[in-house]
């Protein structure tokens, strides 16, 4: 129970941007969670919850367009010098201008572990779609760390 | 074939296509002859057929089938080092892979900025409320416990009400009002059960004074009210016999004579349809009462106040029922019959 409601919660953090609409997100997870209890696969019960919180995820941004400060995230306006470089930062800045499609994929691949398949049924996309779209999100990241590195 | 004006367009049509043989040319070609302004219209119709457009794709080597499924990314090195970084090179890859990172520097460099993009799980975010996530139970406010909890109550206080009701109206120390209806009812009792006492009661109406005198067999119990007026003095009444009774329900539909009652002796006649709020029917000395109108005055005379809403086709939708003990209406499951 602890580990998914912090894998969710991380997940819901870095797409909305919001610890308070994060735990609201976990909050909503956990309570559809409950009320469908007896139809939920135990065994699939974590790949539930990150399908709810996907949707609610999704749902919240295209409803608000949110852009609020991410309280995890780097400041407003920071100036990249090579006393302030750090790769974990940038590549932070980098997640946040991934389309939220690309960056809900390589937020379940990276810290969640799951497959082209499992991601896919957490966001009902087709398996080639979800690695078409991993594939595009590294290839950003690669090209901002590219492009920070050369300002550097 | 036999063409005419009604039919000659599909004709037409078939020879423009081609489609017609050298007989059916023959009798097209007959026809026409017969019939110029058609000539004219076929001849019309041939300068119609539009030429074929030379034109051609332009980039048609793009649409071959590639080499290596490149998943959208048109850099073979950048696709390589992904692939890689997702575990998803095959053999042939793999050595291809090997191949660029040992003849270039540059793939190599690459390589190393796409195990950047792999990102490190925050371990320090994690969930505050964890607490508030574990599932509640409340078994007590079930929703058909506080069903059947309404329910039993309901029964209890309605029970209790006509109880109290009925002893209140046959009571020998009832004080009267001047409009209160003398209500009788209908009994199933045998004459043993009957019993004498001749307790004096003093009554303070004034202007109806009633003298009951209640008398019982076994084929027609019933009980007997008259009333004289008297504004000067109250007077005493004497109960003559008081025997306990039974209020009779009587289904709808059911007579009289079946239930083996005497006519006009049931006054107190209960079934589904009385429930509704209807007038009290008063027939010489005796009001009939539905059952809601019963326990309506039983529940008021303890200080209940109840109450039955009925939807238009005359079906019970809501109970209520108000006191200074208690306070609760419960609404019919529209799927319950």
């Amino acid at each position: 129970m602890g580990l998914y409601s912090d894998g969710i919660y991380r997940f819901a953090l870095k797409m909305l941007r919001n610890s308070t609409l994060a735990q609201d997100n976990v909050q909503d997870s956990y309570e559809k969670l409950w009320v469908k209890h007896k139809e939920v696969d135990f065994t699939k019960a974590k790949s539930y919850l990150f399908s709810i919180s996907y949707n609610a995820s999704i749902d919240s941004i295209r409803r608000n367009k949110l852009r609020l400060t991410f309280t995890q995230q780097l400041p407003d306006d920071p100036s990249i010098t090579p006393a302030h470089f750090d790769v974990a930062d940038i590549l932070n800045r980098a997640v946040e201008q991934l389309p939220d499609i690309q960056k809900s994929a390589i937020l379940l691949r990276d810290y969640e572990g799951y497959s082209y398949e499992e991601i896919g049924e957490i966001t009902g996309l087709h398996e080639s779609q979800v690695k078409v779209y991993i594939y595009r999100a590294r290839l950003s990241l690669k090209n901002y760390l590219v492009s920070i590195e050369n300002l550097i | 074939m036999n063409i005419n004006r009604q039919n000659y367009e599909s004709i037409l049509i078939d020879y423009l296509d081609g489609k017609l043989n050298s007989k059916q040319k023959d009798e097209l070609m007959q026809f026409l002859s017969e019939n110029k302004d058609i000539a004219a219209e076929l001849d019309g119709l041939s300068e119609v057929i539009l030429p074929v457009h030379e034109a051609s794709f332009p980039n048609k080597p793009q649409l071959k089938k590639l080499p290596m499924p490149l998943q959208g990314i048109g850099n073979q090195t950048d696709y390589l080092c992904i692939a890689e970084l997702e575990d998803d090179l095959n053999d042939n890859e793999k050595i291809l892979l090997a191949e660029l990172l040992a003849n270039d520097k540059k793939v190599k460099n690459v390589k190393k900025i796409f195990t950047h993009t792999r990102l490190a799980v925050p371990y320090e975010i994690v969930y505050p409320n964890k607490l508030e996530l574990k599932r509640i139970h409340v078994p007590l406010f079930h929703r058909t416990s506080v069903k059947v909890s309404i329910g039993i109550a309901a029964t209890a206080a309605l029970i209790i009400a006509l109880n109290i009701f009925l002893e209140t109206i046959y009571s020998p120390s009832i004080t009267s009002k001047p409009d209160s209806p003398a209500v009788t009812a209908a009994t199933n009792i045998s004459p043993s059960t009957t019993r004498k006492t001749d307790l004096p009661v003093k009554t303070s109406t004034k202007r109806i004074i009633r003298t009951e005198k209640i008398t019982a067999t076994a084929t027609s119990p019933k009980i007997q009210v008259n009333e004289n007026t008297d504004d000067q003095h109250p007077t005493e009444t004497k109960i003559e016999k008081i025997q306990p009774i039974a209020v009779q329900l009587t289904p709808s539909g059911v007579s009289h004579t079946k239930l083996g009652l005497p006519q006009g002796n049931v006054d107190i006649a209960l079934n589904k349809q009385q429930l509704s709020n209807q007038p009290i029917k008063q027939h010489g000395t005796t009001k009939e009462y539905s059952l809601s109108g019963l326990l309506q005055k039983g529940l008021k005379h303890i200080g209940i106040e109840y109450n039955i809403q009925r939807s238009d086709e005359g079906r019970v939708e809501k109970i209520s029922v108000d006191s200074e003990l208690l306070s609760f209406s419960t609404t019919r499951n529209k799927n319950d019959e």
